[in-house]
């Protein structure tokens, strides 16, 4: 349960360093760097996960192995409700997003809302990118702590 | 009635004696009894059993397989009876019939029996189960009337033999005689056959792995031989062939195949059975492969005698599964066997230490691989050839080594000449290889022996060889494999001095090296590559790959030295003018560029300085000719749509887009973020949804230019693409001359003149080296670089320090000149034109003031301010009011074509009036300076003259001459008095004609010491300066009141006088009274005449309407003209008219006086109304 | 036991190659980068027959006269190859899977290094570390 903890406050310690920073850049919401982070930790980290798993069948196959896998490693729960077109776009939904459950349970603290999941974006961006599928990962808050990552496949 | 029967075994067909096809081997059946009645019967059995098929139901559990049986019927022979230990299968009779045509039981129980019996059990004794009786009928009609015996022969035969097994009897009617009805038996009897007969073999076979199980279970004990119980199985293998199975022959030659090697494996940890001997003899032939139907019997024999050699029983093994693969079409899994299978064999040899003379190893290897080839090749079906290409091409590489290998043993490469030992090799292995059957294509053999044979012969076969595994691994896409015998083919034709060809397969293989990043693999291929420029004599290439070679760091540096030189040398006889262009990151990498400029902002004509970091991976300092990197004028940015987007595909050169990027960097360092694209940054910003009702609906973490990131794939390319630039517009670049490049970081300062406004960013780099003659060109730098060069036009203001001018005082003034962006070049001047009236000189100058002045400009630079104090002096005219004196001043700029206006503003420092005073018939001017500067005038000789015709008139100065120095300033005013003397007039109605009275005086501003007194002039005209009339008025109280009282009537005595000659018209009074105060009973305005008397007296009748010191009503004098009378001047008009007088023409004597009013009476005090 | 081991990253460019004698290293370069093409064909075989290829582990790819040549490739596209002798004949299948599974754990270790950037050469002692012991036969 410890671990849990920890890595809660070290990312919410993470966001307002980052926040902080770019305000005195005047770049304010910018959240590129937490992007970006985000991005680096998924692409290590889904080495590690995939590494007993067979092979993937296809795109489907990989995302729901974020949905489910990579979530209940790091989010301790799976993603709620998973959605896509069969064209490349998925949206991931999950209802009680870890990171926002502490901000508030309604409205409240909206506005700061998309801070806390950027770094989650470029997580699922970064995990995607090492498995061979470049994309583009954007999140949606409107009533907290559920939270819906969208994610858009590059066409090729 | 035993009838002797002959039997012996059928001898097999005249095929070569050295092979038998296994597959026309059939099952023997062999026949008793009736022999003429089989006889006429054994045509139609031997061709009716093949017919159909039939269903073998084998022990343990093995799968039901269909199976189409022939039989080959031979004579029951007691001697042909399988004896104990005698293992084989084919060519022993397996199953047994007995036939008879006994109907009648009476024979039957005479004769037939007994032969029954005895037949029975002699195959009893052989414990042979398999057997069957067959009682054929011949239908007669005449017996199908009678009833029918109640037993049949059938059984009692039955009954005596076959109680157990009833199914072995049948009763069949004979076809022959009639056809229609035994249908159905004959049927019957060819299942039951079949039945048996496979019923039989199943038994047999059974027993058969038994014994087969149990003899391999003794292969530890001594003297156990491996040949021997090879050959037990491999009947086995014979028989599930004959049946037609296939798949389970090939399973029991696996299981050999496995054995065998399980054998050698173990040899080589030291367990080694006795037989195992036989084959470790040295090698003395190596015949090639031959993969046929048949099996070949020539080899048996010796694998039976244990004679075979590892290779000969090798290959024999490899033949007979072949053969099963080939049998049920399967070649590409032959092709997918042989690789392995060789060069198990070639582990073999060595683990059983089998000595081979040099190259029969290579010969054997490479017939077999000939061979199976030549099998595949069979088999033309597009679906075959896909499946078996996947293995082929492999073993076309394969034999192509082997080729190039014996090539080298014996001599036959290009540019070898065999030795006589080398002769005598060959020789020796085509004896080894032992002679082939003809046959209408020339066999592996054939062509192994024609290739060795000579030179040419073996150039061409090689060739061949290599070149068709090169299509092979191309056509089942794989290309590198392609490419690496493309190596091998380039090395091959480098010995045949083709140094051409060579080059063009090793320059395909080096671009898929590098395509995929194998650095170390590239700089080999680079290093023979070059050797093949230098035979070729192609010397731009040779450049280029020195170039290259000379900054890999996978080579050491004496290596990087020589190639330098290479370089260097053969770059100088280059002849052609234009320099040779190659890849910049073949040499140096680009680290940082960034544009070096002072805070100030760039103008048109400037110079901007850029700083370029590079890393030189030359070995060594090499002097720089020029470092170029190319600007591009950025023009207007195209709105992001779909033209843009398929102008950017459709374009075939490598110029960028020219769209405005985000925002110009002043620097950025190149290559440090990953070069995979997959790793690229994103930036992505919050945004807040609101709904109408300024509520928050959602908030998103979102990216802007999602677009630009999700595009295709294939419109991005491969980031690793070597693409070689082309050239941009190198006109418009910042360049540095004649540097030293040292190796490792360099910093160059580039520099550009830039000679027109916009933004621009930068292009290529290009860096040229050895005089000019190698250039190194970069790619497009995407690096958002870039500068904006502005132009500001010069401006010109003239400034006044204090922020009120005065006119006619010097003032100072500054010209500013703002050079904005531009450059004054020397002995540019500008001029000055000020409109008329003013003057301007430079203050330190001490020339007088211009009323035109060259102001002479040095040379300045961009952003510059230059101030040039003026002394300017507005002219100052005659000034009555206050009003402010605008001058323009146009400035002639050198820099444009018109010239620039300026406007200054002069306040006047003080105005001047002329006020006419009268009193009684003298007359006064007044001049009343008004100052209106802040700071004090002094004035000086202040003069009053009178212009023009004076006669009648004179000045007289009243001034005090002496006394405290004028001065004036905005609230101290001077009034200085001159009377005027007017001359009497005697003549009557002239006018006077009006004078010019100038007023002068000077004027000097007391602060100020530098300057000097100025004058000051102004006329002006005096008219009307005579009196003409004095009018006097006076209130009285009327008749018997002692004073004026309100509300009472007064008089009103009015006294006008004329003193001038000049008025001889009649006058009009009128009086003007305050309506509050005074009330006038009677007549206003009246008109009263002074023909003759000069003076008259009107009296009217005024009420004061409150008391106090009321003023005295004013009367208005004016002329009155009668209506027929003309006006000076004007048209006649029908009304009378009245004319006012000039002030100084009528002289009010009771100007201002007041008149008591009492108030009024109380009732009561005499003097009513 | 392996003469020979790679690594190869996503777009087939080697990250990491090492063979246990430096002599003929090149040519080891060379098997390791045509043993690729077979990788790509087990690849795409396996996508379209679906069957239960699915192991991460793709056995023998190709073997010389000398040597065999094993394959494994990562779900991230990352390639293994491990080359042995042909003449150690006492390998058995479990052996080659068992250094390929300690390839991959040493590999995912070095990604997990923030210093390492995906893409580059694999620079790691510790890797390197791992790799000389696979090579030798170490446990």
């Amino acid at each position: 349960m410890a671990d849990e903890a920890l890595y809660e406050f070290l990312h919410s310690e993470l966001v307002g360093y980052v926040t902080e920073k770019s305000a005195k850049e005047n770049k304010k919401d910018d959240l590129s760097a937490l992007e970006y982070m985000g991005f680096s930790s998924g692409y290590r980290i889904i080495e590690r996960l995939t590494k007993e798993r067979p092979r993937f069948n296809d795109e489907l196959d990989t995302v729901k192995f974020i949905c489910t896998d990579l979530w209940s490693t790091i989010y301790k729960k799976q993603i709620d409700n998973l959605r896509t077109n069969h064209q490349g776009v998925y949206v991931l939904h999950d209802c009680a997003f870890r990171f926002l459950s502490k901000l508030s349970s309604g409205r409240q603290y909206l506005e700061s809302a998309p801070k806390y999941v950027a770094f989650t974006c470029g997580l699922i961006r970064g995990a995607l990118a090492n498995l061979g599928i470049k994309c583009l990962v954007t999140a949606e808050v409107q009533n907290m702590p559920g939270c819906k990552f969208h994610i858009q496949v590059q066409r090729s | 009635m035993g009838r002797v029967v002959e039997a012996g075994r059928r001898a097999p067909e005249q095929a070569p004696p050295n092979e038998f096809s296994v597959m026309d081997a059939k099952p023997i059946v062999t026949y008793a009894g009736d022999k003429t009645l089989f006889s006429s019967l054994e045509a139609l059995l031997v061709q009716r059993i093949p017919q159909e098929a039939t269903e073998w139901k084998r022990s343990y559990g093995r799968p039901v397989k269909s199976v189409f049986t022939e039989a080959e019927f031979s004579p029951f022979d007691r001697s042909q009876l399988p004896k104990e230990g005698d293992w084989h299968l084919i060519g022993l009779p397996i199953f047994h019939t007995y036939w008879t045509e006994c109907v009648d039981v009476d024979i039957y129980k005479t004769s037939v029996r007994e032969d029954i019996d005895l037949w029975l059990k002699t195959l009893q004794k052989f414990g042979i189960d398999d057997w069957l009786i067959v009682q054929v009928e011949t239908y007669d009609i005449k017996r199908s009337n009678k009833l029918l015996p109640r037993t049949t022969v059938l059984d009692k035969i039955r009954s005596d033999f076959a109680s157990k097994h009833p199914d072995r009897c049948i009763s069949v009617i004979n076809p022959i005689r009639s056809e229609s009805k035994s249908a159905e038996t004959w049927r019957g009897l060819l299942s039951r056959i079949r039945v048996l007969l496979l019923q039989a073999y199943d038994t047999t076979l059974v027993r058969f792995e038994e014994t087969i199980r149990k003899q391999r279970e003794r292969r530890i004990e001594p003297g156990w031989s491996f040949c021997k119980y090879f050959l037990l199985q491999e009947e086995l293998a014979f028989v599930l062939e004959m049946l037609g199975l296939f798949e389970e022959a090939l399973v029991q030659y696996d299981e050999l195949d496995a054995l065998f090697t399980q054998f050698v494996l173990n040899y080589s940890v030291g367990e080694t059975p006795n037989w195992l001997g036989s084959f470790q003899g040295p090698l003395e032939s190596w015949p090639g492969l031959q993969l046929t139907h048949k099996v070949n019997q020539e080899q048996r024999l010796l694998i039976q005698d244990s004679q075979a050699s590892l290779l000969q029983f090798r290959s024999y093994l490899f033949a007979r599964q072949s053969a099963m693969l080939l049998l049920t079409l399967q070649p590409w899994e032959i092709a997918k066997r042989t690789l392995p299978f060789l060069h198990n064999c070639i582990a073999e040899l060595r683990i059983l230490e089998v000595t081979c003379p040099p190259g029969s190893v290579a010969c054997w290897v490479f017939l077999g691989c000939l061979e199976v080839l030549r099998t595949c090749e069979q088999f033309n079906d597009s679906t075959q050839v896909q499946k078996y290409s996947r293995f082929t091409a492999s073993l076309w590489a394969y034999a192509s080594d082997k080729l190039k290998e014996l090539g080298e043993l014996c001599g036959l490469l290009p540019g070898m000449q065999p030795t006589s030992e080398q002769l005598h090799l060959v020789v020796g292995l085509s004896a080894g290889m032992g002679d082939v059957p003809l046959s209408d294509e020339p066999t592996p053999t054939d062509q192994l022996k024609e290739a060795l044979s000579s030179n040419e012969a073996f150039k061409k076969h090689y060739l061949e060889f290599a070149e068709l595994a090169m299509g092979t691994f191309k056509h089942i896409n794989r290309v590198r494999l392609a490419r690496v015998i493309g190596r091998d083919l380039a090395a091959f034709h480098q010995r045949l001095g083709d140094y051409q060809t060579a080059s063009l397969f090793l320059d395909a293989a080096l671009r898929m090296l590098e395509v995929e990043g194998w650095r170390s693999l590239a700089v080999e291929t680079r290093q023979e590559l070059v050797v093949c420029y230098r035979h070729t004599d192609d010397k731009e290439k040779y450049v280029k790959t020195c170039a290259s070679l000379a900054c890999s760091h996978e080579l050491d540096v004496e290596r990087r030295m020589y190639y330098l030189n290479q370089m260097v040398e053969v770059l100088s006889s280059i002849t052609t003018g234009l320099p040779l262009v190659t890849q910049f990151s073949e040499a140096f990498e680009l680290l940082s560029v960034e544009v070096k400029t002072d805070k100030q902002k760039l103008v048109v004509g400037g110079i901007v300085e850029i700083v370029v970091e590079l890393q030189s991976l030359l070995p060594r300092s090499m002097p720089l000719k020029q470092a170029a990197l190319s600007l591009e004028k950025i023009s207007k940015m195209e709105p992001p749509s779909e033209t843009a987007d398929k102008k950017h595909s459709n374009s075939s050169s490598s110029l960028p887009q020219t769209e405005e990027p985000l925002f110009l960097k002043r620097s950025c360092l190149i290559n440090k973020s990953p070069n995979n694209p997959l790793l690229s940054r994103i930036s992505m910003s919050q945004c807040l949804d609101y709904q109408q009702d300024q509520s928050l609906k959602a908030a998103w973490a979102t990216c802007r230019d999602s677009r630009y990131f999700l595009r295709r794939a294939d419109s991005q390319g491969n980031h690793r693409n070597i693409t070689t630039s082309l050239q941009t517009d190198f006109s418009l670049c910042a360049s540095t001359d004649n540097n030293m490049l040292e190796p490792g970081k360099n910093t160059l300062v580039l520099q550009a003149k830039v000679t027109e406004p916009g933004k621009f960013q930068f292009g290529q780099m290009s860096i040229k080296l050895c005089e000019g003659h190698l250039e190194f060109l970069s790619n497009v730098l995407h690096c958002g670089v870039g500068f904006e060069v502005t132009s500001e036009p010069p401006t010109v203001s003239l400034q006044a320090l204090t922020s009120d001018l005065l006119a006619g005082i010097d003032q100072e003034v500054t010209l500013i000149v703002n050079t904005g962006s531009h450059w004054i070049k020397k002995d540019s001047k500008l001029i000055l034109r000020p409109t008329e009236g003013l003057q301007a000189q430079l203050t330190d100058d001490d020339e007088c003031l211009l009323s035109k002045l060259e102001v002479a400009l040095p040379e300045t630079g961009p952003f510059q301010t230059t101030q040039y104090p003026l002394r300017v002096l507005a002219r100052l005219g005659s000034q009555k009011d206050n009003s402010v004196l605008e001058h323009k001043v146009d400035i002639d700029c050198p820099w444009s074509v018109e010239a620039q206006p300026a406007v200054l503003q002069f306040h006047p420092p003080f105005c001047t009036s002329l006020r006419l005073h009268t009193s009684h018939r003298r007359k006064f001017a007044q001049v009343l300076v008004t100052g209106l500067t802040k700071s004090f005038l002094q004035v000086t000789k202040p003069e009053l003259r009178l212009e023009g015709d004076c006669s009648s008139v004179r000045l007289l100065p009243l001034n005090p001459t002496a006394g405290q120095p004028l001065m004036i300033r905005q609230g101290f005013n001077i009034v200085l008095l001159w009377e005027l003397e007017v001359a009497k007039q005697e003549e009557e109605e002239t006018g006077d004609s009006p004078i010019q009275a100038v007023f002068t005086m000077f004027y000097l501003p007391v602060t100020d010491s530098h300057s000097q007194e100025r004058l000051y002039q102004c006329s002006f005209d005096i008219n009307d300066y005579r009196t003409l009339i004095i009018e006097s008025a006076k209130v009285e109280p009327s008749k018997g009141s002692e004073f004026c009282r309100a509300s009472t009537m007064c008089h009103l005595h009015l006294t006008v006088e004329r003193v001038s000659e000049s008025v001889r018209s009649s006058l009009m009074y009128e009086v003007l009274v305050d309506q509050t105060m005074w009330a006038v009973c009677g007549r206003t305005t009246g008109v009263v005449t002074l023909d003759e008397s000069h003076k008259q007296t009107i009296q009217l009748d005024v009420m004061p309407l409150i008391s106090g010191y009321l003023p005295v009503p004013h009367v208005r004098l004016s002329r009155y003209i009668p209506a027929d009378q003309k006006p000076l001047g004007k048209a006649a008009s029908l009304h009378p008219r009245r004319e006012p007088f000039s002030p100084g023409q009528v002289f009010n004597n009771s100007k201002a006086l007041q008149v008591h009013v009492l108030p009024s009476a109380p009732p009561g005090e005499s003097g009513g109304p | 036991m392996a003469v020979c081991i790679a690594v190869i990253g996503k777009e087939n460019s080697p990250k990491y190659v090492a063979c246990l004698h430096s002599e003929n290293e090149l040519q080891f370069h060379y098997k390791v980068h045509t043993a690729l093409d077979v990788v790509e064909e087990k690849l795409s075989l396996a996508g379209k027959s679906n069957c239960d290829v699915r192991e991460l582990y793709l056995g023998l790819l190709h073997s010389t006269e000398e040597h065999k040549i094993f394959g494994y490739v990562t779900n991230t596209k990352i390639k293994f190859i491990v080359i042995v002798e042909a003449a150690n004949t006492t390998l058995r299948d479990n052996e080659v899977r068992t250094m390929f599974r300690r390839l991959h754990a040493a590999y995912t270790d070095v990604v997990c290094n923030p210093f390492y950037i995906p893409g580059d050469h694999i620079v790691s002692k510790k890797f390197e570390n791992v790799v000389k012991s696979i090579m030798s036969g170490n446990s």
